[in-house]
């Protein structure tokens, strides 16, 4: 998912710091620097967004299964990313169309898909750090054991 | 691999962060897309709005990049190589 995700970033950098610049010149009648800003960056960006979604397709189905054998929320994870592959392949799907339904899928699906996966990583791995709290509270220190009070019963 | 605690909270704070940046980056967008035809990219490029949705988007994917490395390194101190194979793809 760590291509995935650089493949997603180097689309969207293309879009913010490339294309929006050239096309921004070209609306306010300036020179963008190249005779056609659009059809270069939209191949290249549909490229990237292309390997976002294959690489995601098949990081997600890797780190599902690795999640679902694990115990508590991280199983919830693991099942929500095996939930949401059919969302990477329709991601896929829709690569370089401008059209109704990939508009619905890329402004609000991906993005809410997202955010439940946010929330859930992250109450994950809050209950990852309060076990290691309370494992470490409920374990007997070397100065439980010294200060035992059978310890100085024990004859020698 | 055992990972500290300070990288755990770390990874549940950046949680909070994507989730933040999320909610910024689609509302922007959808304020941005009830005014603009989506078909008009000049115009788009020229909003302002626009540009700071993809730059949450831009954030949300440097934050997760560390939400998912901390949860497969997680994974793999209990399960086995998929968790390695899924982080890295």
């Amino acid at each position: 998912m760590i291509v995935s995700t650089l493949a997603d970033m180097a689309s969207v950098s293309v879009n913010t710091f490339i294309l929006t610049a050239g096309l921004g010149a070209l609306a306010l009648g300036e020179s963008p620097g190249f005779a056609a800003p659009n059809a270069g960056y939209e191949f290249i960006r549909s490229t990237f967004d292309f390997a976002n979604a294959a690489f995601g397709i098949v990081g997600t189905l890797f780190l599902g299964t690795a999640a679902i054998k694990a115990t508590g929320m991280s199983r919830v994870v693991g099942w929500f990313l095996l939930a949401s592959l059919p969302l990477g392949f329709l991601q896929l799907a829709e690569v370089g169309l401008l059209i109704p339904w990939t508009l619905i899928v890329d402004t609000w699906v991906t993005p809410l898909a997202e955010i439940a996966l946010q929330v859930l990583i992250g109450t994950a791995l809050w209950a990852t750090l309060r076990h290691r709290q309370e494992a470490k509270h409920s374990e007997p220190g070397p100065g439980a054991i010294r200060n035992h009070p059978l310890k100085s019963r024990v004859p020698g | 691999m055992k990972l500290s605690n300070s990288t755990l909270l770390a990874a549940v704070l950046c949680c909070v962060l994507c989730v933040v940046l999320s909610v910024t980056a689609i509302s922007l967008d959808q304020y941005t897309l009830s005014r603009i035809d989506p078909h008009n990219r000049m115009a788009l490029c020229l909003d302002n709005y626009y540009n700071l949705a993809h730059w949450a988007y831009l954030l949300y994917d440097l934050f997760h990049l560390f939400v998912i490395a901390v949860f497969a390194l997680v994974l793999a101190e209990t399960t086995s190589w998929e968790a390695w194979m899924g982080a890295a793809l």
